[in-house]
């Protein structure tokens, strides 16, 4: 019995020093490559610095004052939001549709399948110059359509909705499969119940399927949103933020500022503007995950 | 009397047969429509790319792909993306293998807290940390290379990779574990032989994945490589495109078409893998 309770303590030290040494090369990893540099930008972002003298020069507030004077950063912000939340409602319905579609049983299913991912698995910038190419190149389906007009990409309404529609058929997929995961994860016990019950089609939606696919249908929403503020390939591909600024986002600003531009601060001031959103994803990972436990 | 009430029972029967049958007629027609519809949709850009980049007018061509292999860098783009997704592939696992045995099977007090800060970790925008990572990236001499997108590219990839794998290994019952270790095996020893086999099909799952995460990143590729024969294929392609040469347009549609469709065949293949995982994930979390 001693030997017994003895070697369980020599086991239960080895698993937390086990522990602690598997998890420190992520933890060392992932605070010198996100952390730090995520304080490095606020940092930037009360800064002078540029790309031909990169040291850090404190210049207060002069990158804000400067951002704010800027009716293209006003429009980028407005754009980025109204992006994001165009995005997350269709993303959701739709991405819920082609669920119920994948999972639903036919011949040529894995074909299917396939062709279902290639709008999320593509590199964001090859699709887009597929679009781009569809949408704007003579001959194309969609300018037979238009009678030979000018392409949808160079005129102000229809430029910023081909942004938005693009961004939903890329993250359709992605919400597709995490809905799957919520819809094959209710016991099939429930469902048998709910039909003995005699509740019909919708008294089953709204009383068994949305309540316990709520907690994935916010993880689809969140990771959509995460994606989409964050994203510069559309953007830049797509459009290039025209026609005259009207489709820009606050990535590719921040890009544009602080790359191109060489104006480190700026760029810094303006990326940071996506920090709130950020921290909206945060509550709401930290809201499911409460709910799930 | 009976005979007839017998022939309206069998006609209602018959009836209610045929409105069942005709019900599942619809449905099934439904199920039909709605998914060469979303697969349609899904294929669209891609294959008008590979309507124009084969058909010259009416008949089949293969100029616009030979254009694309010998006058373009296209082959050292894909090259480049291959190599640093296999690097990323390497670092990730060494990274994200380890941690998730930790977070799954050393329980911990701290566990679930070290495991909520890395998916908030995942969170963080790219755009909040290129210029910064940029500044890092010149420091240590790895600017307008790829090495530089190796370093940056697992705080994408391992994040999710972690999650994915502690969900595999959650699955693998604790008992098989220890029986291997009451048989005299260490606990390396156990994970080795017993643990690691039974999440192998996992574990490809999550390769695949972060290839394909490491091949599709646009934000720092655009950032911190800008030499034209240095570039992975997702910004290559693109900057290839200055000129608007209609020509050049045409090849890269096929090289689009080349680089997405094994992309997306291979992620087919794990589908019902990563709906696996999450559905476990939002079960035990």
């Amino acid at each position: 019995m001693p030997a017994d309770a003895g070697q369980r303590a020599r086991f239960a030290d080895r698993e937390g020093f086990l522990a602690w040494a598997f998890l420190l090369p992520t933890i060392v990893y992932l605070t010198a490559l996100v952390l730090a540099p995520f304080g490095l930008t606020v940092a930037f972002a009360f800064s002078r610095s540029t790309s031909e003298a990169p040291s850090y020069r404190f210049g207060g507030l002069r990158a804000f004052r400067e951002i704010f004077g800027d009716h293209v950063f006003w429009r980028s912000l407005l754009d980025t939001l109204a992006l994001t939340g165009v995005a997350i409602a269709a993303v959701v319905i739709l991405g819920t549709v082609v669920a119920n579609v994948l999972l639903a049983d036919f011949r040529f299913r894995r074909t299917v399948r396939a062709l279902v991912l290639l709008p999320w698995t593509t590199p964001v910038a090859l699709s887009a110059i597929s679009w781009r190419w569809l949408l704007g190149s003579p001959g194309s389906p969609v300018d037979r359509l238009l009678l030979h007009g000018d392409s949808p990409l160079a005129r102000t309404p229809s430029a910023a909705v081909a942004v938005a529609a693009v961004q939903v058929w890329r993250l359709t997929p992605l919400a597709a499969v995490i809905v799957m995961a919520g819809l094959t994860s209710i016991p099939r016990g429930v469902w048998d119940a709910a039909l003995l019950d005699g509740a019909g089609f919708w008294r089953r939606l709204l009383g068994v399927t949305i309540p316990l696919t709520l907690p994935v249908t916010a993880v689809a929403a969140l990771v959509t949103a995460a994606v989409t503020f964050a994203d510069m390939g559309v953007v830049r591909v797509l459009t290039g933020g025209g026609p005259r600024d009207s489709t820009q986002v606050l990535p590719v600003l921040a890009y544009l500022r602080g790359v191109e531009g060489g104006d480190i601060g700026t760029g810094a001031a303006t990326a940071l503007f996506l920090f709130p959103l950020f921290v909206a994803g945060v509550f709401v990972v930290l809201r499911v995950m409460r709910r799930g436990s | 009397m009976n005979g007839l009430a017998a022939r309206t029972a069998a006609r209602e029967m018959d009836r209610q047969r045929r409105l069942a049958t005709l019900q599942h007629v619809l449905l099934r027609a439904t199920v039909y429509a709605g998914a060469v519809i979303t697969a349609l949709i899904c294929a669209a850009p891609f294959l008008w790319g590979l309507v124009s980049a084969f058909a010259d007018g009416s008949s089949p061509t293969t100029e616009h792909v030979r254009f694309l292999f010998h006058s373009t860098p296209f082959a050292t783009f894909v090259l480049n993306t291959l190599i640093v997704g296999g690097l990323v592939v390497a670092v990730t696992l060494a990274l994200a293998l380890p941690a998730a045995y930790a977070l799954s099977r050393l329980n911990r007090a701290w566990g679930t807290r070290v495991a909520v800060a890395i998916l908030i970790v995942s969170l963080v925008p790219s755009p909040l940390l290129f210029l910064s990572l940029s500044r890092v990236v010149a420091t240590l001499g790895m600017a307008d290379s790829i090495w530089s997108l190796v370093l940056v590219y697992p705080t994408v990839t391992v994040p999710v990779s972690v999650w994915l794998l502690a969900g595999f290994l959650r699955a693998v019952p604790v008992d098989i574990e220890e029986q291997a270790m009451v048989d005299g095996h260490s606990r390396l020893g156990a994970f080795v032989r017993v643990v690691a086999p039974s999440i192998l099909p996992g574990v490809a799952a999550v390769v695949v994945l972060t290839f394909t995460l490491a091949a599709g990143e646009f934000t720092y590729a655009l950032t911190f490589v800008w030499s034209g024969a240095r570039m992975p294929v997702s910004t290559g392609l693109a900057a290839r495109l200055g000129d608007g040469d209609p020509m050049l347009w045409r090849s890269v549609q096929s090289g689009a078409v080349f680089v997405a469709l094994p992309l997306a065949l291979a992620c087919g293949l794990f589908l019902d893998r990563f709906v696996a995982a999450l559905a476990s994930g939002s079960q035990t979390d």
